[in-house]
């Protein structure tokens, strides 16, 4: 291995791990720290009534004044459900199946697929509209970012699976 | 190693060292109204598009580091 290799290359990934971990490990001490701080304060006082974050009280507030799909769909006569046709019952366990490996890999395949469309349509507009980087770099994107996926896939699975056998948390 | 302005450099690390130092205010609790970096990709998740630019930031990484310019280290 070249002395400018490590120069180059090793070093500022080692420097930049050292300092990522090192920048996590005070966070996590700090936030250890005041974890019985917090946890006494909240044993005192009662929950709060809204969490921040776009899913909080906004989503809470909204949902419950949305008329209900049944009441639409059969105004005259609230008492009988819509009994769905077995072919949407099961178009419907295709696209959301149960809790389970079906809906692990079709969430992961939704998120793969469509984060590299993404990723797709990005570099095609910034390769057309922007800059014409030289070299095979539309070719190296679409064959490349398949390549990442196809290699990580098995392993992610193998990680899931290792998880839920042995309760191991990664 | 090309020659750069200087500035050019010292912008990358203030931009790096702004967003440690943000993940570090909010991970200290100094401030509670600092969402940390992972309650900030949490949120993110939540919503479909945002996996996929999740996802799509992760391949560019990944396709950057591992892929573009990369060559077997045994090859003379």
């Amino acid at each position: 291995m070249s002395s400018s290799l490590i120069r180059q290359d090793l070093v500022p990934i080692v420097i930049g791990y050292a300092l990522l971990m090192g920048a996590l490990a005070l966070g996590l001490r700090l936030v250890r720290r005041s974890a019985p701080e917090s946890g006494t304060a909240q044993a005192r006082r009662p929950e709060p009534a809204h969490r921040p974050g776009p899913g909080g009280p906004r989503a809470r507030a909204v949902i419950p004044a949305a008329p209900a799909p049944a009441q639409d769909a059969a105004p005259t006569d609230p008492g009988a459900a819509p009994a769905a046709s077995p072919a949407r019952r099961g178009l419907r366990a295709l696209i959301r199946p149960g809790p389970g490996w079906p809906r692990l890999i079709l969430h992961y395949l939704g998120t793969a697929v469509g984060g590299y469309l993404v990723l797709m349509i990005i570099i095609i507009l910034y390769y057309y509209l922007v800059a014409p980087v030289a070299g095979n770099f539309v070719q190296s994107a679409f064959t490349g970012c398949a390549m990442l996926i196809g290699l990580t896939a098995p392993v992610f699975l193998a990680a899931s699976w290792l998880a839920e056998r042995t309760g191991w948390r990664f | 190693m090309a020659q750069h302005p200087v500035i050019g450099y010292f912008v990358w690390a203030l931009l790096f060292g702004a967003l440690f130092a943000w993940e570090g205010l909010a991970l200290s609790h100094l401030s509670g109204s600092v969402p940390t970096l992972s309650a900030t990709f949490r949120a993110i998740q939540r919503y479909p598009f945002g996996r996929w630019a999740l996802f799509a930031v992760w391949l560019w990484f990944g396709w950057h580091l591992f892929v573009r310019g990369w060559h077997f280290l045994l090859r003379a």
